[in-house]
């Protein structure tokens, strides 16, 4: 009558009350699906079972070792839009230099012949 | 521990600590991980399933608390930002370790007793020794959102927060870990009928 999805679903505490009403009426009802919802608990509760305590020192160990560290300063939103920004306008700067470079000096000797004196290309033999 | 007593902290406290860490209170650290241990411990051992290496993950886990204290967003929770960091934390050891099989526990005198029979007792015992292992054997993202899910009764909806993963993700995952769950624990039962009626 009930899938396991709705009876985790019940465990779980995500159906609504009438709905969990109705599972736990059916329940007391069937022994088939009260041996079902108490199988799935076993399986619930055994997920956190057996998990060790902490010692009694486990929060001054913490404390101890915090106090050799320094909090990692983080980038706030406005550090990452300068530093951006930043490295925008270098790039932006370092390609005007390289244009201006190229303007100056590639580009005046472009358009000569190259082997300007190879009888090939003046079409001699 | 009297904020422990009655249920899990306000965001409004937690908010006060996390100032107080912020401004380097050491003592604000203190009182965020006596809060929070054994939480951090239960939700550590889910993933890791292996008693000895808690202590030392859940160690890193509240000092990245305190050096990393400046990315936690206040509009947020902080357990769950604590959640997501213990979970992380807990994968990365896991997926760091090597390849040796989760150590099964062993001291059934943890697990509370339900004042079965000694008989009763026996039987549901090695139940959940049988669960603990198929829980061990599940695949870590499976392993996550169980724990998530147990631990402190965490919604569907506040697994997604610490994960950053939708509801019906969560869904999805607890219902095909469950699902795989059923299907090893069916397998040990065949396997243990089997070895008890070895004529058939």
């Amino acid at each position: 009558m009930y899938d396991d999805t709705t009876l985790w679903k019940l465990l779980d505490g995500e159906l609504s009350a009438e709905q969990a009403e109705a599972i736990e009426a059916a329940a007391a009802a069937d022994p088939g699906l009260r041996r079902r919802l108490e199988e799935l608990r076993v399986q619930k509760t055994a997920v956190l079972a057996g998990a060790p305590r902490p010692s009694p020192g486990f929060a001054a160990k913490v404390v101890a070792r915090a106090a050799g560290l320094a909090p990692a300063p983080v980038l706030d939103l406005e550090d990452v839009r300068r530093l951006l920004r930043g490295a925008l306008i270098a790039a932006l700067v370092m390609a005007a230099v390289g244009l201006a470079v190229f303007a100056l000096e590639v580009l005046p000797t472009a358009f000569e012949p190259i082997h300007a004196d190879n009888p090939l290309l003046r079409g001699g033999k | 521990m009297l904020l422990l007593a009655m249920g899990r902290p306000t965001r409004t406290d937690d908010r006060d600590l996390v100032r107080r860490i912020r401004d380097g209170d050491a003592e604000a650290l203190r009182a965020i991980v006596e809060r929070y241990q054994d939480r951090i411990f239960s939700l550590i051992f889910g993933i890791v399933r292996d008693r000895h290496e808690v202590e030392d993950v859940a160690q890193e886990v509240f000092l990245k608390v305190y050096t990393r204290i400046q990315a936690f967003d206040e509009r947020s929770k902080f357990y769950t930002w604590l959640y997501r960091v213990a979970a992380n934390a807990a994968k990365d050891h896991v997926k760091k370790r090597s390849r040796r099989p989760a150590v099964a526990l062993e001291e059934d005198d943890v697990i509370p007793s339900t004042g079965e029979s000694p008989v009763g007792h026996a039987a549901a015992a090695e139940t959940r020794r049988l669960v603990r292992e198929a829980i061990a054997a599940l695949p870590l993202r499976y392993r996550e959102v169980l724990t998530l899910r147990e631990l402190d009764g965490l919604s569907y909806n506040e697994i997604a927060g610490v994960l950053r993963i939708s509801i019906g993700t969560v869904e999805s995952r607890l219902h095909r870990a469950r699902a795989k769950l059923k299907r090893r624990l069916e397998g040990h039962v065949r396997r243990h009928d089997s070895l008890e009626t070895p004529g058939r």
